[in-house]
C-alpha cells in the first residue's frame, strides 16, 4: 500500500516538474517548486514508513521549513529586486 | 480490528494520491496561473491530509504519531501563507486574470479585470424593437399605480404625454 501512495507521488512530481519547466509565467515556477516541496514532504514521510525508518519524518519537518521560508524569499526577491537591506556602510557613515 | 484499520488506511492512503495526482494534473491544464494555483491547492491540502491520516492509521513507533501531527499542522498553517503570497506577488506585479478568449469575446460567467475600470459585456437581447414600447408602456402604467395619491395627476399627466 505505500508502494500505491509512492508511486502517486512520484507522478504528481514528474507532472508539476513539467509545470515548472513550461510555466510561461515566472510565478508559474515559484508556484510548481512549493508544491514540489509540499509533495517532497510527504514522500519523505511515506518512505520513513515504507523502510521502517522514523528519522525520516524529521527530515520531513525541516524540509517544510525550509520549502516555505524559500518560497516567500524568492517572491521578495521578485518584488524588490533584492534580498533585504544592502548599503549597511552608507548608514554607518551617514549618522 | 487491526485489518478494518489497515484497509481505512489503505484507503486513506490511495485516496490521497488520487488528490495529488488531480491537483498535478490541474496544474498543467489549467489556462491561468491563479486557476493553477487553486488547483495547486488541492495536493497541498486534500493530498496531504488524507496520505498523513492514512500514515496515522497505521500505528507507528513510539513517536511518529506526534511528529506526523506535527508536519500536518505545519503545512496547515503555512502552504496557505505561501499562496496568499503567490498570488499577491502575482497581482501586485500586475499578472491579470484571463477573461477573455483568443479571439477576443468574454469568457462566460468572467467578471472584469480587477485593475480595469471596463463594464462588463452588454448581454444579448431577442425582438429589442418589438419589445421595448410594451415595456415602456407597461412600466409607465406600474410607476403610475405605485405613486401615492398626492403624486397622481403629475403622474397621470405624464403618462397622458406620453401616450
Amino acid at each position: 500500500m505505500f508502494a500505491a501512495a509512492t508511486l502517486a507521488l512520484l507522478v504528481t512530481l514528474a507532472l508539476t516538474l513539467v509545470r515548472a519547466g513550461l510555466g510561461p509565467t515566472v510565478f508559474d515556477r515559484a508556484q510548481a517548486a512549493n508544491t514540489i516541496g509540499t509533495v517532497a514532504m510527504l514522500l519523505l514521510a511515506v518512505l520513513g514508513f515504507l523502510n521502517g525508518r522514523p528519522e525520516f519524518l524529521d527530515l520531513a519537518i525541516v524540509y517544510g521549513l525550509l520549502n516555505v521560508i524559500g518560497t516567500i524569499a524568492v517572491l521578495k526577491y521578485f518584488r524588490r529586486g533584492d534580498l533585504g537591506d544592502s548599503g549597511q556602510q552608507d548608514e554607518e557613515t551617514a549618522s | 480490528m487491526t485489518a478494518w484499520l489497515d484497509g481505512l488506511s489503505w484507503f486513506c492512503l490511495v485516496a490521497g494520491g488520487f488528490f495529488c495526482i488531480v491537483g498535478a494534473v490541474g496544474l498543467i491544464r489549467m489556462p491561468d496561473f491563479y486557476t493553477r494555483m487553486h488547483a495547486a491547492s488541492l495536493t497541498d491540502t486534500g493530498g496531504a491530509a488524507l496520505i498523513i491520516a492514512g500514515l496515522l492509521l497505521q500505528g507507528g513507533l513510539t513517536l511518529a504519531p506526534v511528529k506526523l501531527l506535527a508536519i500536518f499542522l505545519f503545512l496547515f498553517l503555512t502552504s496557505p501563507t505561501a499562496s496568499y503570497a503567490l498570488a499577491n506577488a502575482a497581482l501586485l506585479s500586475g499578472l491579470k486574470p484571463k477573461c477573455r478568449n483568443e479571439t477576443g469575446e468574454a469568457l462566460p460567467d468572467a467578471t472584469p479585470p480587477l485593475m480595469s475600470k471596463r463594464p462588463p459585456a452588454p448581454k444579448p437581447q431577442p425582438d429589442e424593437k418589438q419589445a421595448k414600447p410594451a415595456a415602456k408602456k407597461k412600466a409607465a402604467s406600474k410607476t403610475a399605480a405605485k405613486k401615492t395619491p398626492a403624486k397622481k395627476p403629475a403622474a397621470k399627466k405624464k403618462a397622458a404625454k406620453k401616450s
